[in-house]
């Protein structure tokens, strides 16, 4: 053995020492070159700016895509563009482009619905597969029993869908949305798209936003009212939407009581005799006659073969005033003399009559300020403020877009609009406003030609009568509730009692009825029902774990489309730019092409009626050809509805992304042109809800739902935020910018003992359903309500990862009971609750 | 010359944008688990301060700028500094050693650490940094759809920040600390 | 045999240390306070070791060998001690850096603004003159008279090491001191206390691992170490008290302060321990000679330092102000594992070194350098 001497341990234990020092010396300095090279990585850019219009919601703003080396990392504003993007869900389109979770190829069911279990397989045996399923369905059943539904993406294209496929039942979400505004509109103006109606941003002084945050969707609105330094704006919400942050002032207000608040304000308006006279005498049937059974008093009631429809008003510019015309009377009263209440009827009977304007006082007088302050938790000192400042500014009430918040948004929006009208404040400049007609074709329409019914498409293909008489069986939802645009809880019943008739094939296209529809039970018991269920979408929505055959579509970075500008009110339109093909591992195809590859499997006449060939099977040859000539037809058309050399069309799209035709023009309707009312008027008093048996007037009704009343029971209101779409709430910053958690006030949350942070657990109190989900205490939300953001939270689909940041929190949806409103049907979002602290 | 920030708090609806764009000066960060533990948020230089009690009220928060900066006073080598050109706050990767002195010197909170390089982070990012010097605006601003934001030389009576600063009531934040922010805020 | 033990010993210490703190290093993450107890360690070792410098220098400085020569010979003990209690403070620094060879940036770069700058200088001077005391006191001591020529460096040296250890408490509690972000460490208070603390844990330091070294001379050392134990504590609670007073009148640096002074660790450690154990032991040790009771004491005494260390540094971060008046950013910092394993392998460095040292440095009075110039 090897005697060491103390000097020689010392020395090659220094030695070890030292090789060690310089190993570990050189091994740091490498992990330190890795980090700074990593930091220091200045690669130059290579930028590239295209403009188009986002698809990540439903607004469709213009925007402008950044490209660094052909990969877009951002986004820009457009100055100048009539609406003009881009919020968070805009801005986070980079991360959806390669997001891993995309959907990269056709999926078929393997497991039981709702397992989430499938297998990839190519697109010619899922559409196979999925051509004769249908087929076997429509021998059955006819081809009502289908059913397409979507959202903004693609909308454009399904009408065609409906010729394709010989339905009616493309029903859309206008139920769980916009539906009851819509009604409203019709029942007021005869025009009903909220796009259609919308404030004059641009120029207004004051705007009263009840059941809209304005903050939360269209970026080409926020742009407008925020460049108007002289607005004014106030929201009166049960929660305090994104644009309270702003100078606006925010007035918490308890849910559902929205339409007490504004009666309370035309009560004010009338009585202290703040309205326009001059507007509502000739602009308005507030003059007009009704008798007591809630009808107009017509020519024909008092003259025998006088007209239905000729409405009476007593002129004060005869002496004494006397029955007229209202298109010829000069100065028709609002207020009628006592001594001239009696009208003698054609049959020698006498009746009193009262105006319109009468009648409306009458009600509104049911809600004084200190009335209204009781039903609404707003004090009364501001009611009347409000109902001052309106009518002094000449303010304008914003119409609304997603209403269907506690199934009476009907009266609500009805009051509304009185109260723009009341203020003389429609088609002016400021006011409330009629958007001008955007002469972008219709995709498919029907016409005659040489003496026999086509349904002809923009670009030129005919469909015989024969083949679409199927599209026009009534629609399962108008069957029941003919008012409203659409109803989509109908189809559920429909598919699961066959009431009205059968539905037993679904097309989910770019849309969640689990995140968008109430009752997620039913949603979920329809889906088990259904023989058919086909999602065409980017991304896993939770309805994909019960559908037969999942399809990845293309996003709107992927394709060319031109589409009107929706949130604009002058005429024009703007175009989607391809700009980028799908990763190499994305086997997506657009949803037009799935639709008609799918009917051309399965129906080969139908589609080749509306110009498709066998040689479009081939994607690419799709695009190159069919989608092209379909782009250019649709310019075409365009131009020549505008007058315009199509070269000068094109080239305006290509460089600027947009053309603008024609600019707002006002003071148009009613005072030059007729609304399409029966009056032709502003219905002030709805001669529409008069023939469908709906209340002419609004009033305050009570939400669907049971309402809250021990001291754990809460009214719980769901909504959105600038980052919150079905889509953009799974990008991965969506995890820092929404919040996933439950907002209660800071007094309820003491009288509970709950803290920021704790684990809470709710109870739909009409349907026991329960969840959990975090507190966030916060004075942005009311007392005796609970705030949660829709469509964001409690994802359950099985193709999210375990740990996705998107399952945290709930879908509220789960604990709503679908109840639809009486007379327009569609749901209500808020529901209430019961709540008990968990940890 | 002399660039500065301004943020409008009257027209700012928190929509995000501002925070997702600048997101794209940190690709390598898009996908991560935690692209910020710093800040338990996105790899962004902006982050929102927000009120619950009372008037909801916001703030964007990022690099002010600062005149008389505490990262530059606070930084041992001379990697945080004031570019003498444009009087914006900028850090010298080659001389960071990583002591993280700017990050705690910073009132604001301005700073974060990137979590794979683990230098210091803050307002310009690396594209913006390149978009500012070819003197285009930064991610933030080209992207507000509500025109709440705006960025240029305040030494230029011309540029649309000045007539705004002259226009509006504007205030800083944590002016009493003098650090001289050049970050606006529209009250 | 004895010498080779403790060197072989040492060296596996101070290699074990680096390699464990070397590998927190390349497993460090984002810590959510930017200085965590890496810092508070840094702090710790700081003050141990220019505490250290301190003691020594009664006697290289201002001559007092004690009535038999006692601190004359320990002193060649006190000094390495003061090296190697140094390398855990460095060690600890360094490897907070993302960068840690590129420090000499610091030097490069060097700004004068900046504390941190400083620090490095003042350590660098540190670093030199105390490895220059090191080789004088292996060489030359204990000598009867200072050889001739040599008294000039020698006053240069431990002079130049007491101003430098003088300059390094200030300027360390000014790294955080000037902090307007952390209003829980604004303000002049730290370089006092740091001032303080050196001593008390220099004292604790030399008292437990010099006992090899002092126990012969017991009694002496017992009122030695005792007195300045003592004395340090006393005015070491008026420091720590006179931080918590500031404190309250500064919301949210009180907002941490408070709960730190209403937790059971700050009595536990701090209270009892760290003043009362420290002040009963040292009291005992002073009165009765007891020199046993001193080791205790200095256990007592690193437990509280390194505890205050922690609510010094890290507490102040975790709630600060927000821009929103009345708001405030909270933050939930946990220490993490390659905090740990930083700290831990860096105080394994410095208990190898001081080992190696032991056992091939002649540290003994007796002992004479035989090998290399300073080797026994």
């Amino acid at each position: 053995m090897v005697s060491l001497t103390r000097r020689d341990f010392v020395k090659l234990a220094g030695a070890f020492a030292g090789l060690a020092l310089v190993g570990g010396a050189a091994y740091a300095a490498r992990t330190q070159v890795q980090r700074m090279a990593l930091a220091q990585k200045k690669e130059p850019l290579e930028l590239q700016y295209v403009r188009t219009f986002c698809s990540m919601c439903g607004a469709l703003c213009g925007i402008e895509v950044v490209l660094n080396g052909g990969k877009p990392i951002a986004v820009r504003a457009i100055d100048g563009q009539p609406q003009t993007g881009a919020c968070g869900r805009g801005a986070s389109l980079p991360w959806l482009y390669d997001n891993p979770l995309r959907l990269r190829k056709p999926l078929k069911r393997v497991g039981e619905k709702g397992e989430g279990k499938f297998v990839e397989v190519d697109w010619d045996t899922a559409l196979n597969e999925i051509a004769a399923k249908l087929k076997a369905i429509v021998e059955k059943h006819g081809f009502k029993s289908i059913a397409i539904t979507h959202h903004d993406i693609w909308s454009g294209y399904m009408g065609l869908f409906q010729y394709l496929f010989g339905t009616p039942n493309r029903v859309d979400h206008s139920g769980s949305c916009f539906g009851h505004g819509t009604v409203a509109r019709r029942h007021t103006f005869g025009i009903e798209h909220h796009r259609f109606v919308d404030p004059d941003y641009d120029n207004a002084n004051y705007v009263l936003a009840v059941g809209r945050t304005i903050s939360t969707a269209s970026m080409g609105v926020v742009n407008r009212v925020m460049r108007n330094e002289n607005l004014r704006i106030v929201v009166v919400d049960p929660r305090a939407p994104e644009i309270a942050f702003t100078s606006a002032e925010w007035i918490p207000i308890i849910p559902g009581t929205d339409a007490a608040f504004l009666l309370s304000l035309i009560h004010i308006i009338i009585s202290e005799r703040l309205y326009d006279e001059e507007f509502l005498m000739r602009f308005t049937n507030a003059p007009f006659l009704i008798k007591p059974d809630g009808r107009p008093l017509v020519e024909a009631d008092i003259r025998e073969g006088g007209g239905t429809t000729v409405y009476l008003v007593m002129d004060a510019a005869a002496t004494p005033p006397s029955l007229a015309d209202h298109r010829r009377a000069t100065r028709p009263l609002l207020l009628l003399p006592e001594e001239r209440r009696e009208v003698t009827l054609k049959d020698g009977s006498s009746v009193r009559v009262k105006t319109a304007f009468e009648l409306l006082a009458e009600r509104a007088a049911k809600y004084p300020p200190a009335e209204a302050s009781k039903i609404t938790g707003i004090p009364k000192d501001t009611i009347v403020r409000i109902a001052r400042e309106f009518a002094a500014y000449r303010g304008v009430a914003d119409d609304t877009w997603y209403a269907a918040k506690n199934g009476n948004e009907y009266d609500v929006v009805r009051a509304l609009l009185i109260l723009n009208a009341l203020v003389g404040n429609i088609d002016r400049r400021g006011g409330l406003v009629f958007r001008e007609d955007q002469g972008f074709p219709s995709f498919v329409t029907e016409r005659t030609v040489e003496g026999r019914r086509v349904a002809e498409t923009v670009y030129g293909a005919r469909m015989p009568e024969a083949m679409f008489a199927d599209r026009h069986a009534p629609r399962v939802d108008r069957v029941k509730y003919p008012e409203n645009t659409s109803t989509f809880d109908v189809v559920f019943d429909a598919i699961l009692k066959g009431d009205p008739y059968p539905i037993k094939a679904l097309f989910l296209i770019g849309s969640s009825p689990m995140a968008r529809e109430m009752k997620t039970s039913k949603v979920i018991e329809a889906y088990k029902n259904l023989e058919l269920l086909v999602v065409i979408d980017v991304l896993p929505q939770d309805d994909v774990d019960y559908a037969d055959y999942v399809l990845p579509d293309t996003i709107f970075l992927e394709r060319d489309e031109t589409t009107d500008i929706k949130w604009s009110l002058h005429a024009a339109t703007h175009v989607q730019k391809k700009m980028l093909d799908p990763p190499p591992d994305v086997d997506a195809r657009d949803a037009l092409w799935i639709m008609f590859e799918i009917a051309r499997r399965a129906f080969p006449e139908r589609a080749y009626a509306l110009g498709w060939k066998d040689e479009y099977a081939d994607h690419k040859r799709y695009r190159e050809e069919f989608m092209k000539s379909f782009e250019e037809a649709v310019k075409s058309r365009l131009a020549s509805n505008w007058r315009m050399d199509v070269a000068v069309v094109r080239r305006e799209l290509d460089e600027k992304g947009y053309i603008m035709f024609k600019p707002k023009e006002f003071g148009v309707r009613p005072y030059r042109t007729a609304l399409p009312t029966p009056s032709g008027k502003v219905e002030i008093y709805s001669l529409r809800a008069v023939t469908v048996g709906m209340d002419p007037l609004p009033d305050q009704r009570p939400p669907l739902y049971t309402l809250p009343k021990a001291p754990n029971e809460f009214y719980l209101v769901n909504g959105k935020s600038p980052n919150v779409s079905v889509h953009a709430a799974l990008m991965e910053p969506m995890k820092y910018l929404i919040e996933r958690s439950v907002w209660m006030n800071p007094k309820d949350a003491e009288r509970l003992g709950i803290k920021d942070g704790d684990l809470i657990e709710l109870e739909g109190i009409d349907t026991g359903v329960k969840r959990r989900a975090r507190v966030k205490v916060t004075e942005r939300v009311r007392e005796g309500v609970l705030f949660t953001y829709a469509q964001s939270a409690g994802r359950t689909s099985k193709l999210l990862p375990p740990d996705h940041f998107a399952r945290e929190g709930i879908n509220p949806h789960h604990l709503n009971d679908a109840r639809p409103a009486p007379g327009t049907g569609g749901n209500t979002h808020n529901t209430s609750v019961r709540v008990r602290k968990v940890m | 010359m002399r660039l500065a920030y301004l943020w409008d708090s009257r027209k700012c609806i928190a929509c995000g944008a501002c925070i997702i764009n600048c997101a794209a000066n940190y690709p390598e960060l898009r996908f991560e688990k935690e692209p910020n533990p710093m800040w338990k948020w996105l790899g962004a230089n902006i982050r929102r301060v927000i009120r619950e009690k009372g008037k909801p009220e916001l703030r964007l928060l990022s690099c002010q700028h600062c005149e008389n900066a505490p990262c530059v006073t606070a930084c041992p080598t001379g990697a945080s500094y004031i570019e003498p050109e444009t009087g914006l706050v900028k850090l010298n990767k080659d001389k960071c050693i990583g002591c993280k002195s700017c990050i705690v010197a910073c009132p604001y909170g301005a700073r974060w650490l990137h979590p794979k390089t683990m230098y210091p982070e803050k307002c310009p990012g690396p594209v913006c940094e390149q978009l500012i010097a070819r003197g285009e605006e930064p991610l933030c601003v080209a992207v507000c759809p509500a025109e709440a934001r705006d960025f240029g030389d305040i030494d230029d009576p011309q540029s649309s920040i000045s007539q705004k600063i002259k226009r509006h009531r504007v205030s800083r934040m944590l002016e009493h600390l003098g650090t001289e922010p050049k970050y606006f805020v529209v009250r | 045999m004895r010498g080779l033990i403790l060197a072989g010993v040492g060296l596996l210490l101070i290699l074990a240390g680096l390699s464990i703190a070397v590998a927190g290093w390349f497993t460090k993450s984002v810590h959510l306070v930017p200085w965590g107890v890496m810092l508070s360690a840094y702090v710790f070792f700081s003050l141990m070791t220019a505490g250290s410098s301190m003691i020594n220098s009664i006697y290289t400085l201002f001559g007092y060998k004690g009535p038999a020569g006692e601190l004359q010979n320990i002193v060649k003990a006190g000094v390495w001690f003061s090296l190697a209690s140094a390398l855990p403070a460095w060690t600890t620094i360094l490897l907070d850096l993302t960068k840690p060879l590129n420090s000499y940036w610091l030097l490069l770069g060097f700004q004068p603004a900046s504390r941190i700058a400083w620090m490095a200088l003042l350590y660098g001077i540190y670093a030199t003159v105390l490895i220059a005391e090191l080789l004088y006191v292996l060489r030359y001591e204990p000598a009867k008279e200072v050889v001739k020529g040599l008294a000039a460096v020698k006053l240069a040296i431990s002079l130049a090491l007491v101003i430098v250890s003088l300059m390094l408490y200030p300027n360390l509690g000014q790294v955080f001191g000037v902090m307007t972000s952390v209003p829980g460490w604004f303000g002049a208070h730290m370089g006092l206390l740091f001032l303080i603390g050196a001593f008390y844990l220099g004292a604790a330091g030399q008292a437990l691992f010099l006992y090899p070294y002092i126990k012969r001379y017991g009694s002496f050392f017992a009122g030695f170490y005792g007195r300045i134990m003592i004395i340090s504590t006393a005015l070491l609670t008026v420091a720590i008290a006179w931080i918590f007073i500031t404190a309250s009148h500064l919301p949210i640096a009180w907002v941490n302060y408070e709960k730190v002074l209403f937790s059971a660790p700050f009595w536990l450690i701090q209270v009892l321990l760290g003043i009362m154990g420290v002040a009963a032991l040292a009291l005992l040790a002073l009165s009765r000679g007891y020199l046993q009771a001193l080791p205790i004491a200095s256990i007592f005494a690193i437990v509280a330092a390194a505890y205050m260390a922690y609510y010094l540094i890290v507490s102040p971060q975790l709630v600060l102000p927000e821009v929103l008046e009345g708001l405030t950013r909270v933050v939930d910092y946990h220490i993490a594992g390659d905090e740990l394993m930083v700290v831990f392998g860096a105080t394994l460095v410095g208990l190898g070194a001081y080992s190696l040292g032991m056992g091939i440095l002649p540290l003994g009075a007796e002992e004479k350098p035989k090998r290399l110039f300073i080797l026994k």
